[in-house]
Formats: C-alpha cells, structure tokens, sequence
C-alpha cells in the first residue's frame, strides 16, 4: 500500500474528522437545548455570539499561524495586556479613538516581533511566544499592580459592546468582517495560497520562489492585529482592562483550530471548520455556565475533545510524516 | 572462508535491488566491490552488515549459516561497518562518540567513568595515529574529521569483517593517506576489508581482490593484479547502448547560459559550462561528484565562491532562487517528495504554485484561473489524474514526475535544469519524459540535464559534460561517445586535473 492512498479506515477517519465541529456543535447546541431552560432563546444566542467575539478573532489568526506548522501561546497574555494598555490610556483622558489605534498598532507591532524573532532567530516559534506570553502577562502586572483598570469612556463601551448596525450587534459586524477578509486572504490571495504551500513542505515552497520568512512574518503580524481587534472587544464586554482577564483564551483558540481539523504539523487548516470550532467552544463555555458547571469540569471537557480532534486529524493523515 | 554471502536477492517496492549477488571474502584481504550507481553495492554491504535483510540467499560466517535481526547481530559476528551516512552524535566528545555503547564504568555500572573513557579513547587515537582531542566537541569536527571518528570506533571493536563505504569521499590527502596505512595494518592482523569506492586507483593501490556489480547482478570476481582499467569498465558497463543519439550542432546556437570558473566549496572546482538554447546539455557523474551542486548554483539556490555567469549574454548573478526563477531560470529537484512537489496538496495548487503571481489580477488569483491553467498544462503534459483537486501523493511516480515537469514548464523557462527527470518512474513514463525533454529543446528551451544513467543520457542529450570531483572530467558530442568513454572520464582522478 502506498502512502498517500487512503485505505477504507483512513477514509472513514477523514470523514469523521472533517464532521466533528460540525456535528459536535449540533451535538452541544441539542444538548443544552434539552438539559437548560435558558440556553436556547435569541436573547442567550445573541449573548453568546457578543462574548464569543474575542475567541472568534484570535481563532481566525491561529488558523493562518498553524496552517504554517507554527503556533502562537502568547495570544491570551497580549489580549489581556492591550486590554490594559487601552483602559489606562483611556483613563489618562485620551479619546477613544486614540486608544483603538494606539492598541492596534502595538497588536501589530508585537506580531511583528514574534514573526521577527521566530523566523531570524530560527527558533521554533513555541519558544518565541511562550517568551512573550511571559512578558506580557508580566507588563501587565507592573502596568497595573495586579487590579483591574476600569473602562469609564461611554462611548467606547457602547460601540463595542452594545451599539448595533443594521439589527446586529457591531461585534458580529467585526468578527464577520475579519473572517471575509481572512478567508479572501488564505483562498484568493498569492501570499495566501502559498501558505500552504509553506505549511506542507517548507523545502518545496522555497524552490518555487516563495519568500518563507516574509510569509511568516506577515502571518504572524495579522496574528498581532486580530489579537488588538480581539483585547478591544474583550475590554468593552468586561468594562475594564485586568492581567490574566482571558486565561482560557489561548487554549481555546488553539483547541478550535484542532477541532476544525487542522494539522498542527501545517499545511492543512479551514477557515470554516475553525469558525465552526470556535462556535463549538464558544457554545460549550456558554452552556456550562447556565448549567453552573464548575470551571476546571469545564477544561476537562475541552480537553476531551481537543484529544478526540488530534486523534482523528493523525488517523486521518495515516502514516504520512 | 571468513564471510560469505550466497545467492543474495532483495526486493525494494518496485525495484528488483540485488538479484543472486554473490560475494566471499578471505582474512587478510581487501576486497573491492565495484559498480556503477545503483548498481547494488551499498544495499549489499547493508545486508551484510544486517541493516537490511535479504529476500533469498544465505550469509556465511566462518562457513556457518548465520542471520541477522539488526546491526547488533553483525557486530557480534564480528563484522563492522562504515557508511556514507555518519552516525556521529554532534553535542557528544570524540571520546563519547568512540565508545558509545560500550562506556566504562564504575560502581556496579552506574556511573559513567568519565576518566577512564578519556584514556581509552585516547589510547584508541593513538594506536590508530589519529590526532584529534578525545574531549573536543564532534560537532566541531570536519567532516573528514567525523569520517576517521567513526573509522576508528569501528577499528576499536576489534573487527574480524570492515566493511568501508566510500570511506574517502570526504578525506583530505593526509587523512586519506592514513585510511590506507590502517586498512593494511587491519590486513596485517587478518581482518578482512570490504572496501566500496568510485576511485579506480584506489581500488588498485589498495584491494587484493574485486567483485563488480551491474544492475543488481554479480558479473564477475578476480584478483586485482590479473584486471585492469579498461576490463573493469567493460564490466561495470556492459549492456546495449540505446540506438536514438541526438546531436544538434551546439556551435550555431545561441548561448543561453554560460558559467566561467564556478566554485563553491567543498563540491564544485572551477567548472566552465556553456549551455545553448535549443539543445539538451547531459551532466554525467559519480554520486558525490557535484553534479546537484553545480545546477544548484546555476540555479540560483547557492551562490558560488568565485566564477562569473552570464544568461543571455547579460551578466547572471542570482542573489535567490526568486532571482533565477524572475530571469526563466527553472531548477527541477532530484528530490521529487522533499523538494520538488507539496504532496498533500491537489495537483492544480502544485503546477501553479510558481506561476501564482503571474494568474493574480490585481493580487486576487480566482479558483477557477488556477484550475485552467492546471488543466492545460496536464493536458501538455499528459498526466494521468481524475482531475486537477486530486492530491499529487496519490498520483504514481511517473505522474508526478510530469506534474513535476508541468509546474516548471508552466513558467516558460528559458533554461531549465533537470536533476534525475526519471528516478523512481517506470520505463513506460520513462519514454515519454524522454520525449517531453527532446520536445523542451526543439521549443527553444536550454535544457541541462542529470542523470545517473548513461543509457538515459546518451538518449536525451546532445552534448554530455562529465563531472569528476566538482570538476568538468570532459565534454563530448553524444554521437561519438561510448559508455566506457564517459565512464572513463568519470573515473579521472581528482588530483590528476
């Protein structure tokens, strides 16, 4: 048997593996339906699509990084730092606008680091952003002597939390809006397309021409931007800016990327199965908390999951290395 | 008899690697093993080192049948082996590396005695007259350096049967010249010696006897002094020539690629290549002789030492392969799963991965144009797949060789260099790469290709350059070469040019 032809158990492996988010959200969302009251009403969804925001957007970055074969653990340290970063300018009396931008650009500029040290140093990027995930959670301690930091400026709150445009809520529109551009980016874009490329076979890239450390440079860079999107909607929803204030979120946002299929050893991700993994999660965090399930019951059943989804992803794949 | 092996046969997925090899060896002699590449002499010291096992076919030890289950087996047979590919551990000493396996120590075996492996490490490099530091760092170490590490760990066991594969193919002259004092101290003792090498004059200043090998098969055994240079090449050679030559008259085409004074150390030595749009420029070899090397520089993915290229008669001075890709410069790797395609990707995202900024419209490429282009240059191409979504991997080996080829086509190269088109493709794909590259050349297309098979070179090519020790050995016009000319110049000594 040759590598590379799937035999009938591989097949069906493949299959099971690119069902699970979907049909692991119908499970979750019928489960909850059932087991609480409060679960399936607008009221609870709209909620959930409003809090599940954050997740959505560093979901979307890591599906770009790991489709790379890279991974990115600083993102829930940076959320919660740029989460700071922006309460306190904002409580220094600069306008909100100010703060976005000024939030963004660091997102940007910290990406940019990450890919930098990664890909001149020649470090596996695990190392790179663990060492920045350190760092952040680290500054955002000194930033703010361990308190939360909180977000007085009207405005801000209601546009990015509350406001709606056209009947949706604005952070719908945001997390909408960044999905269309990445998924434009990864299936319509060259850079995009050779990120695949560079994923699968990074030797093979690199003699048709494709420049690596720039494509992983600006992988990571995006990573940054969505991690800023990400920390100003997590601000708005908590009210305030605090150190460690997203602690699953890393873990959350790698676990959708696995649950969407992607190889961790690159060159395979979907932006659509991430969306649906991260709506997964997102719904199972929801859930869990209507029905008071204790929060380390919580991470079990993510892990049990994120196993399954590994599992499959290496049957699937069969012996290929 | 010391060792033997009988009627050896092994099997590799589709190729038929040994077929009834045989092969004995006394004590006290050096025995030779020759044979073009591929011709089955690394995977019949591989069995007879017990790396691999034979099909069919019995190993004597002392005239007793013997098997083994792995390496560990031959080592305590008494049979020690060398191979091209170095097991030397880097982050270790020369002293760790000596006496892995087998370190002394104390207290009821618990603690590494870091003294006494010292000594005997030292002692070791000493009775062999290698003069390296026991406490140095192995990765540090030359790769000649590493060479006679790993040649001493193996004279250290005490050997009865060493087993040498191209042992000085990364020795310098004064290394080389203290191999040959310790492969005939060793012969002194009575251990018998396998020695596999391409360098003709080693094998006469060095073997008491030779086997040659051809395509698998044994073809003959003899004593070194009763054969000389021109039987051994007839036997290593010995089949049909191929009836098609080609021959374009090089001269009144117009220079595509001219290449003075190359150089990149270790591999490539002043090489002058002049290639002509319209013909097909054969690179003939050894393995190791730095024929990869060479169109690697050519094609921009390392740059040279010293030298001077001109492509089209404006200076060519690749920075990348970006560079070369940018100026039709298409390089086709050898190395067809590693480098050459992304396998788990479809067919279509692999023919137009080069070609990607060229189907962008302004910066957005469409699905659709990306299936297009694919479809037509699989047409080109003939290659056999459902369609363009199917994943390359699961495609046959001939099919991804032209998949290979279409991507590189697919960006109208005006040069392009092809390292092994035909490895791992059946003789049926076989005719029709030769066919697509006759095709390549008559389009106007410079085409310089490699190959470690002499027929296939002489089918395809125009002129054949053969490359000895990262040097040009010779450039002849296909119509008047023979395989025992090329191979002739195959085997010219390093030094002698």
């Amino acid at each position: 048997m040759r590598a590379g032809v799937p035999t009938g158990q591989r097949r069906l492996a493949r299959l099971m593996r690119d069902a699970l988010p979907y049909a692991g959200l119908v499970a979750v969302v019928v489960f909850f339906s059932l087991a609480s009251d409060f679960f399936f009403n607008l009221r609870n969804f709209e909620r959930l699509v409003t809090d599940s925001a954050t997740l959505m957007l560093v979901a979307f970055g890591m599906t770009l990084v790991i489709l790379l074969g890279e991974i990115d653990l600083s993102v829930g340290a940076v959320v919660a730092l740029l989460a700071v970063i922006l309460a306190q300018i904002m409580d220094a009396g600069f306008s909100w606008p100010l703060a976005v931008l000024a939030v963004l650009g660091l997102g940007f500029a910290i990406g940019l680091l990450n890919g930098v040290v990664t890909v001149l140093g020649d470090i596996p990027s695990f190392i790179v952003t663990l060492g920045m995930m350190a760092i952040a959670t680290g500054l955002s301690f000194v930033f703010t002597g361990a308190i939360s930091i909180a977000i007085m400026n009207e405005p801000f709150l209601m546009l990015f939390y509350d406001a709606r445009f056209l009947g949706l809520p604005v952070p719908l529109w945001i997390t909408g809006a960044a999905f269309t551009a990445i998924l434009v980016f990864m299936m319509r874009t060259v850079p995009g397309r050779e990120l695949f490329a560079v994923g699968a076979n990074p030797g093979a890239a690199r003699l048709s021409g494709v420049p690596l450390r720039r494509r992983k440079i600006t992988v990571f860079a995006i990573m940054g931007v969505l991690v800023a999107m990400a920390a100003i909607l997590s601000a708005a929803r908590l009210g305030s800016g605090a150190p460690a204030s997203v602690p699953a979120l890393t873990l959350d946002a790698i676990a959708a990327v696995i649950i969407g299929g992607a190889s961790l050893f690159g060159g395979r991700a979907s932006l659509v199965r991430t969306l649906m993994g991260a709506a997964l999660i997102a719904v199972l965090n929801n859930g869990m908390v209507l029905m008071n399930v204790n929060i380390d019951a919580q991470y079990l059943v993510k892990g049990v999951i994120i196993l399954i989804a590994v599992v499959l992803e290496r049957l699937a794949s069969g012996a290929r290395t | 008899m010391l060792f033997a092996l009988n009627n050896i046969t092994k099997r590799f997925p589709g190729v038929l690697a040994l077929d009834g090899v045989q092969l004995d060896l006394r004590a006290g002699e050096v025995h030779a093993v020759m044979g073009e590449n591929g011709a089955g002499k690394s995977t019949l010291m591989k069995i007879a080192a017990g790396l691999f096992r034979p099909d069919a076919g019995e190993i004597l030890r002392d005239g007793q049948p013997i098997s083994f289950a792995g390496p560990a087996d031959a080592k305590a047979a008494g049979i020690h082996s060398v191979f091209q590919e170095l097991t030397i551990l880097p982050n270790r000493t020369v002293a760790e590396n000596l006496l892995i396996g087998r370190e002394p120590t104390r207290a009821g075996g618990f603690w590494l005695d870091k003294a006494a492996m010292r000594a005997e490490a030292q002692a070791i490099l000493d009775r062999l007259g290698i003069k390296l530091d026991p406490d140095q760092s192995a990765g540090t170490l030359s790769t000649g350096q590493r060479q006679m590490v790993e040649i001493a760990r193996a004279c250290a066991q005490d050997p009865k049967v060493l087993i040498l594969d191209e042992p000085t193919s990364s020795l310098g002259r004064a290394e080389e010249e203290l191999l040959f004092a310790l492969v005939r101290r060793l012969r002194g003792d009575n251990v018998g010696i396998l020695y596999i090498t391409h360098r003709m004059s080693e094998v006469f200043l060095l073997s008491d006897r030779i086997t040659v090998l051809r395509d698998g098969r044994y073809v003959l055994t003899g004593d070194t002094a009763t054969l000389d240079r021109p039987a051994l090449i007839r036997a290593m050679v010995g089949r049909d020539v191929a009836e098609t030559r080609h021959g374009v008259d090089a001269g009144a085409l117009p220079v595509a690629l001219d290449a003075r004074g190359l150089t990149r150390a270790p591999a490539v030595h002043g090489v002058d290549l002049t290639l002509h749009a319209g013909e097909v420029l054969g690179i003939a070899g050894l393995m190791g002789a730095g024929r990869t090397e060479i169109a690697r520089l050519l094609a921009g993915i390392d740059r040279p030492d010293a030298g001077e290229m001109t492509l089209f008669d404006a200076p060519y001075a690749p920075r990348g392969i970006g560079d070369a890709l940018a100026r039709g410069v298409a390089y086709v790797s050898e190395d067809r799963k590693g480098l050459g395609l992304v396998l788990p990707l479809s067919v279509a995202d692999n023919i137009a991965l080069p070609s990607l900024g060229r189907l962008a419209r302004h910066g957005v490429v469409a699905p659709g144009r990306i299936r297009e282009f694919a479809s037509e240059w699989m047409g080109k191409l003939g290659v056999k797949a459902a369609n363009g979504e199917v994943a390359v991997e699961t495609l046959s080996g001939g099919n991804q060789q032209k998949v290979s080829l279409a991507k590189w086509l697919a960006i109208l190269p005006k040069v392009i260099l092809l390292d092994e088109p035909t490895r791992g493709v059946d003789v049926g794909a076989k005719a029709e790469i030769y066919a697509l590259i006759r095709q390549m050349a008559a389009d106007g297309t410079a085409v310089l290709a490699i190959s470690s098979e002499l027929p296939e070179l002489m089918q395809i090519s125009d002129r054949i350059a053969v490359v000895a020790h990262g040097r040009i050995a010779g450039i002849v016009p296909t119509a008047g070469a023979t395989e025992e000319s090329l191979l002739d110049l195959a085997f010219q000594e390093g030094n002698a040019a």
